[in-house]
């Protein structure tokens, strides 16, 4: 790792490098981004909480031991980050969530001359809503390895490194992450 | 196979985990139950869903606000180390500000105490309070060690 490009980019930046912090950001955005939405399910909160990720990416840097590659480390960030946002919006935006869909729902099939389309608006808005509440139920370091898996489409090697578990931990988080979400979409599909 | 086999396997069937031998299974039961097979529609729109919330594109526009952010606060930082005087006075200017407005609210909270407390506000600063004392103090961030670090217990 002495020498190694990522070290002498990681230097550049500590040493105020801005277009290079850039290059940063513009290959790493979109999979940071994508791993918000996948623990938030909003584009606009995801993109909020991306943004502070960087942001810490940037002035943390110098304490980075780059025991691990940059990229592993950032996802680290961003998973924390997402978490922290899943706990503070668990009380208050989730319920609301649900509220305004069916709330939403009554009112647009009650108006709506357009009645089809406001029909399969509500329905897939419902869709959302039973999807979002299973994710949001599955234990956390299973919902961790599954996003981190479906969102951002990384191995499980990779994702054993961020999570600092073994292959097989990875698998087996996976797996029954898998089976988890279905049986809290069937139990949700019922009510 | 049983329904029950079968439902078992619609998410692996959606993860494009299973073999061709058992898609195929799956599929001819499906063509012969009705019930089987609305779940699996229901299955595979929310499966769906996760695919469609992806971004797959380079979003300049964000690049550029964290770089704009970045610049904003590396100003900001150098404009406090530059000019100590500032430094010095701000707590000073702060303390003298803050016992102002203070004086400016006691006299405007006399002869205005009674307009300025609604019902409302009254019922808001209550609900306020309420959310503080109760949910407030679960917000703390956690460490990142504290949560990937404790995984390997699983
Ligand atoms: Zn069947």
């Amino acid at each position: 790792m002495e020498n190694s490009p990522e070290k002498l980019i990681i230097d550049k930046i500590i040493g105020g490098d801005r277009q290079t912090f850039r290059e940063i950001t513009e290959r790493y955005h979109t999979m940071v981004i994508n791993t918000c939405i996948g623990f938030l399910h909003n584009r606009q909160d995801a993109e909020d909480i991306a943004q502070e990720v960087f942001i810490e990416v940037y002035h943390s840097l110098k304490h980075f031991r780059q025991e691990s590659k940059l990229s592993t480390w950032i996802y680290r960030i961003a998973v924390n980050k997402s978490l922290n946002q899943v706990r503070k919006n668990k009380r208050w935006r989730w319920i609301q969530n649900i509220e305004d869909v069916f709330a939403k729902g009554t009112h647009d099939t009650a108006v709506g001359n357009d009645g089809y389309s406001a029909d399969r608006n509500l329905e897939s808005r419902q869709q959302e809503a039973v999807f979002h509440s299973a994710m949001n139920s599955m234990p956390e370091n299973q919902r961790i390895a599954f996003t981190l898996n479906k969102y951002d489409e990384l191995s499980y090697k990779e994702i054993a490194e961020i999570m600092s578990v073994s292959l097989s931990s990875v698998e087996s988080l996976i797996h029954r992450a898998k089976i988890n979400l279905q049986k809290k979409l069937i139990h949700l599909y019922e009510k | 196979m049983s329904c029950n086999e079968i439902r078992e396997k619609l998410v692996f069937l959606n993860a494009g985990d299973l073999t061709s031998e058992e898609e195929k299974q799956i599929f001819t039961h499906l063509d012969n139950c009705d019930g089987c097979r609305s779940l699996s529609e229901k299955l595979t729109a929310s499966w769906m869903i996760m695919e469609n919330e992806k971004i797959n594109y380079n979003d300049v526009v964000f690049v550029n606000r964290i770089m704009q952010r970045i610049e904003a606060q590396e100003l900001k930082h150098k404009n406090k180390i530059s000019s100590p005087s500032i430094r010095i006075l701000r707590p000073v200017a702060v303390s003298l500000l803050s016992a102002a407005a203070i004086f400016t609210g006691i006299i405007l909270g006399e002869k205005f105490s009674v307009q300025f407390t609604s019902p409302e506000d009254q019922r808001y600063l209550e609900i306020e309070a309420f959310a503080n004392e109760y949910f407030l103090d679960e917000l703390e961030e956690e460490n990142i060690e504290t949560i990937l670090f404790t995984q390997n217990t699983e």
